[in-house]
């Protein structure tokens, strides 16, 4: 009786964060973008777009059917949001889609609890709601990070996730972006007598881009004469390790499914070019919502930890590549 | 040998008094427990592509990394937005306890 009463005082509080991020959502599509129909617009999202994940019991070719189905997704999910508003700019496009994207994951884990919780009481399974009881308040702390992300999107900030675009940002500046894949852009520009090509999404929207796609493409018109390639992304960090460390390791950072990260991993050991990795550490919350200063500061150290590498272990003359891996919002 | 003999207003002012320090119990633990108020500020470091010149501002809607927002005061380049971030600041709230 006492788990009940516990998990349904949740449920309603988790109810609330749905129904003021459904708000949010439709606030910003009919104020800032001014575009009529906004609650039609949200209510016909929330509930679609899933995606069934690949049959893994026969693995051959796994990775390209996934990858096919998440592209298929994101087209419908672009598709969409450019049927219903047509005339915003794309960068603001961009970031309505995250602030759909974020309602529609509230919604869904908001159902499955009431499933479980339901579901257990239906059957009088005690064990079940004991278990439900047990882990929904470390749920309500996560879901809280989610609610509080719809601001930060829809005012265009950069989010502890856009930490790789802005080291990438670092090296760039304002020089010229070309695009390289879908959402994707690089600048080549010259470093200590290197030449860097860096790879980052094209900004200042929510875009994370195809990063994997756009290395492989451009260490294939290199024709593999490149001497390193550097990867630098947001990571989750353990409980207790301090929000804005930078950490140094091998392989590829990045943090998707799976397509873009074995596309780095296959060209690399096809040209047998090392592949670095650097990390900026942050907790989920802090990776989704808001810039922090200690993260900005991670940042910092994270550029200096890339000229590092570079100047240690590449000759002047050499080619290399940089990918900021995460999402660009707020960061041309 | 003493005979208790509790009688009918003794037992209700017994239990009222034992009510009111469950009551009392349950508020200085929820005051004790209050979550610390955060205040955030969201700051823009508009910087010289020459790095001569830096001021920090607060954030407005439109900003973003690599924006371009004039000139420099001291050496007329460009002036940009360099980085965008929120400090925050954590108050812990007065415990009574």
């Amino acid at each position: 009786m006492r788990w009940s009463r516990f998990i349904r005082s949740k449920l309603a509080y988790i109810e609330t964060l749905v129904t003021s991020s459904r708000n949010k959502t439709i606030q910003f599509i009919s104020r800032v973008l001014k575009v009529s129909k906004a609650e039609e617009i949200v209510n016909n999202f929330i509930d679609n777009f899933f995606v069934i994940e690949p049959v893994d019991i026969e693995p051959t070719d796994i990775i390209r059917r996934l990858e096919h189905l998440l592209n298929v997704r994101d087209t419908k999910i672009k598709a969409y949001a450019e049927k219903f508003l047509p005339s915003v700019p794309k960068e603001l496009r961009y970031n309505a889609i995250v602030a759909l994207e974020i309602t529609s994951v509230l919604n869904s884990v908001y159902k499955s609890l009431r499933h479980y919780f339901l579901l257990g009481i239906k059957h009088n399974n005690w064990a079940l709601v004991m278990q439900l009881a047990l882990i929904i308040p470390q749920l309500v702390k996560e879901l809280e990070g989610y609610h509080r992300a719809i601001d930060s999107f829809t005012a265009g900030k950069p989010v502890g996730d856009s930490a790789g675009p802005l080291v990438a940002f670092n090296f760039i500046g304002l020089s010229e972006r070309r695009p390289i894949a879908e959402d994707t852009v690089y600048s080549v520009v010259d470093f200590e007598g290197r030449k860097l090509y860096v790879i980052k999404a094209e900004g200042p929207g929510a875009a994370v881009g195809k990063p994997g796609e756009a290395v492989a493409r451009i260490v294939e018109e290199l024709k593999g004469r490149v001497a390193r390639i550097i990867t630098v992304d947001a990571a989750l960090k353990l409980e207790g390790e301090e929000s804005g460390g930078i950490a140094e390791g091998i392989g590829a950072a990045i943090g998707d499914p799976g397509p873009e990260k074995i596309k780095i991993e296959r060209i690399a050991s096809k040209y047998n070019i090392p592949v670095d990795a650097v990390i900026v550490k942050m907790s989920s919350e802090e990776a989704i919502n808001e810039m922090t200063s200690k993260i900005y500061e991670g940042v910092k150290k994270a550029v200096e930890k890339v000229k590092q590498i570079i100047l240690e272990k590449t000759r002047a003359g050499d080619i290399v590549v940089i990918a900021g891996i995460g999402n660009t919002v707020g960061v041309y | 040998m003493i005979k208790l003999q509790i009688d009918t207003v003794t037992l209700l002012i017994m239990t009222l008094v034992l009510l009111f320090i469950y009551i009392m119990f349950t508020v200085i633990k929820e005051l004790s427990t209050k979550k610390p108020e955060v205040r955030r500020r969201t700051i823009a470091i508009h910087s010289c592509i020459n790095n001569d010149y830096e001021i920090r501002k607060e954030f407005k809607i439109g900003d973003y990394v690599g924006k371009v927002i004039g000139k420099c005061p001291r050496c007329g380049a460009a002036l940009i937005i360099k980085a965008i971030y929120t400090e925050v600041e954590e108050r812990p709230t007065k415990s009574i306890t």
